[in-house]
């Protein structure tokens, strides 16, 4: 694959990589460095089999397959320096976080990543397990911690 | 084979679920999903209730959307990236000169 194939490859990602980025490290500046920089790691590591493989732009499926692919390489790096970095600057950045996502942003950073691969990316378990190179048990009890946590911050909240 | 009776359809319906939610179903399944859980009151309610719970979930997750800048300037570094890193080792003149004219159609 070209270069410039590559390019047209991954840019409608840009969006959702940022959001996933975001919801690790809630900063503007901070979300887009974790991006470029899951981003590069990524290219650094898969530099040879991109510059494999091949791809039909007007095969709309397999075109559709493929960006997927990359989507969960590049979300590969990036979930793993994010939760790294998260862990050191969400202290920082607790005053800034607006009430409502409080509670997410008190979640473990890697139940959050999970969370938002499940239910804002719609990704499936099987592929969660796959990025994050978890057992599949690890990414479910993630999914049933974070959605505990939530759904009884929430009720809290609600009158008797 | 396992006979087709109510309770078995029923529960292959429900290990269907999940990819219903998450969207990896098939065109084809999601038909005859859709046909299954139209005609079954019960289980219609139960696709409802993990469906509530579904959205209530994604909407306690932040979702963000990057002003035009943000998205330009990372669409710029992303570009810049791969025509930095994503190159092929030269291994002659011939594709030493061919990377070289390759950056500048792609400056």
């Amino acid at each position: 694959m070209k270069r410039k194939e590559f390019n047209q490859m991954v840019q409608p990602l840009t969006e959702k990589l940022f959001r996933i980025a975001y919801n690790l490290i809630p900063d503007d500046l901070q979300a887009e460095q974790l991006v470029v920089d899951g981003f590069n790691a990524y290219l650094l590591k898969e530099k040879k089999s991109i510059l494999l493989r091949s791809v039909d732009f007007n095969n709309r499926k397999d075109t559709g397959v493929m960006r997927r692919l990359y989507f969960k390489g590049i979300l590969k790096y990036l979930g793993d320096i994010g939760v790294r970095r998260s862990a050191q600057l969400i202290e920082q950045l607790k005053l800034t976080i607006p009430a409502e996502y409080r509670p997410f942003y008190s979640l473990d950073a890697k139940v959050r990543l999970v969370m938002c691969l499940r239910f804002d990316a719609k990704l499936s378990v099987e592929e969660i397990e796959e990025i994050l190179s978890i057992p599949r048990y690890a990414v479910i009890e993630k999914i049933h911690n974070g959605r505990f946590l939530l759904i009884n911050d929430l009720n809290k909240g609600v009158p008797a | 084979m396992t006979p087709k009776t109510p309770v078995n359809e029923s529960i292959n319906y429900q290990k269907k679920i999940t990819s219903y939610l998450d969207g990896t179903m098939s065109e084809d399944d999601m038909a005859d999903f859709d046909a299954f859980v139209a005609s079954h009151p019960e289980f219609e309610k139960q696709i409802k209730v993990k469906l509530d719970e579904f959205q209530l979930l994604k909407n306690l997750i932040p979702s963000v959307v990057p002003t035009r800048e943000s998205v330009q300037s990372l669409e710029n570094e992303m570009r810049a990236s791969i025509f930095n890193l994503l190159k092929e080792e030269p291994t002659n003149v011939w594709d030493d000169v061919k990377n070289k004219w390759d950056d500048w159609l792609n400056r």
